[in-house]
Order: structure tokens, then sequence, then C-alpha cells
């Protein structure tokens, strides 16, 4: 049983293990292919708090990948998220930010988080993430090199630093011939998810 | 002298790891760098400086998400 009553969606956690799950607050930077899909495997774990930031709104590219569906074009993906979100665990403290994420605004946006899940598309937003969070005590979990088909095997889990997690195979980029795939992108996003949970009960990534 | 660099040992002359990055073909504002450990931001890359058996590693961010 959940504190407000409910059932648990994840019952093969120890109470111990709930606790440390629900207790932590995950930044979800861009909700994308892994934003979406991270956040989708946080919940089924048993994370139950999150602060969620895009500026984009849903659209018909998008549903080759993200965890969004047909009936949610046109919503922002925040919004739309949440609602995902909140179809398998109703139990959600979800703060959301639908503008752009700066340097100016990202440690306000993701405060009070434990762990930030770095989910951008652009170099640009990417390393501004990493390097934020890289002045603080807060891991951040990125993924690098999603794209394309196969090569499952190539998509790993590699440490920079003492707090910087990458998912990915860390060369392949988005362009002509090597969109970005719900596989590939999927495993990344379960990569990362599976980073942040073992990060959140203070098991070794 | 020499440094490691992405697990393999090389002589270089540089002492910049800007330098020495650019001198890999590797823009060290588009990448991840980590020098001894060390996640180097990108205001950190610019006067990071190497020294005999440094470790140093960098890989380049990619667009995708």
């Amino acid at each position: 049983m959940t504190e407000a009553g409910g059932e648990a969606v994840n019952t093969y956690l120890s109470e111990g293990e709930r606790a440390l799950l629900e207790r932590a607050r995950v930044g979800i930077a861009g909700a994308g292919g892994l934003g979406s899909n991270c956040a989708m495997h946080l919940v089924r774990a048993g994370v139950k708090r999150f602060s969620i930031a895009d500026f984009d709104v849903v659209s018909e590219a998008n549903l080759n990948r993200q965890f969004y569906f047909r009936r949610q074009i046109g919503l922002a993906k925040t919004r739309a998220l949440a609602e995902n979100l909140r179809a398998i665990e109703p139990e959600l403290d979800i703060r959301w930010h639908d503008g752009r994420i700066d340097v100016g605004n990202a440690l306000e946006v993701f405060s009070g988080c434990d762990v930030v899940v770095e989910a951008f598309d652009t170099v640009d937003a990417k390393k501004m993430i990493i390097d934020v969070f890289a002045k603080t005590g807060v891991p951040v979990v990125a993924a690098i090199g999603i794209a394309g088909w196969g090569r499952s095997g190539e998509i790993g889990l590699r440490r920079a630093g003492k707090r910087l997690y990458v998912a990915g195979d860390c060369k392949t980029a988005i362009g002509p011939g090597s969109g970005p795939q719900s596989p590939r992108v999927g495993i990344a996003a379960a990569i990362q998810a599976n980073t942040v949970i073992s990060l959140i009960l203070g098991r070794e990534p | 002298m020499k440094i490691t660099f992405q697990n393999r040992e090389i002589e270089t002359a540089e002492t910049s790891v800007d330098a020495f990055l650019a001198s890999q073909g590797i823009d060290a504002r588009g990448a991840i760098v980590e020098l001894d450990g060390e996640l180097l931001d990108g205001g950190s890359v610019a006067s990071a400086t190497l020294r005999e058996g440094a470790r140093l590693d960098a890989f380049r961010v990619v667009p995708g998400g």
C-alpha cells in the first residue's frame, strides 16, 4: 500500500527501497524520446516526485519513439507526459516548466532534485546542463549516441568525473540515414532510468 | 611529456588541455572532458593544463534525444 492508501505500482520492493524511491525528486531535462521513456520507467520503478522541463509540444513526428499518443498532438509535452505518467501512478508530485532551460534558470527549475536526467537533443543544451550541474553535488545521468538501428551491445554506460553518467554509444549522432528510433532511444532511456534508480538506492550504477 | 589519453600512452609537447584536444581533432567546447578523474566543465577546460603522467579522456557530445 502507498501512503495515500492505494496499491503500489511496484510490488517487488522492500519498504526501505520504496521509501527511498518515493522520497527522491528526479529532474527530467527534456521530455522527448529519452526523457519521456526514462520517466515512464522511473514511475514503474516507484519514483513519485519529478521536475520536468520541455518547451515543445507533442507532434506526429514524435510518435515513433516518445511516450505520447496521437490524441496528444499539440499538447505541451510537460502536460502530456504528466498525464501519461499519472495513468500509471496517479499519486505523483510533478513540477513542470514549459520554457527553455538555460544557464540562468537550470538550477532553479531543478532545485531540490536528487538527480537530473539530461534528455535534450542538441549538443549545446546537453553540454549546458552537464556543465551547470558539474559545479554542484547533484549527479547528472546523460545520454549521448542513441541514433539509428542495431548495435544494441554498443549502447552502454560510462562515468566521467564523480557524478556524471553517460548512457549511449557516445558516437552515433542524429543525421541523414541515422534518425532517432524507438529501440535504441528506448535502450538508452532504460539505462538512464536504471542508473537513476541505482543512485537513489545507493548502489553502484 | 607522456600522458594517457583515452587509455593510450601518448607523447605530447602541448601543455594546455584545450590545445592538446584540438590537436586530436576534438573541440573541447562540444566534448565531455575528464582530467585525472575530474570532470572539466566548459570554463575549466580553457585553463586546465597537462602534466607528466596525466590521465585525460574526452569524447564528443553528439545530438539526439
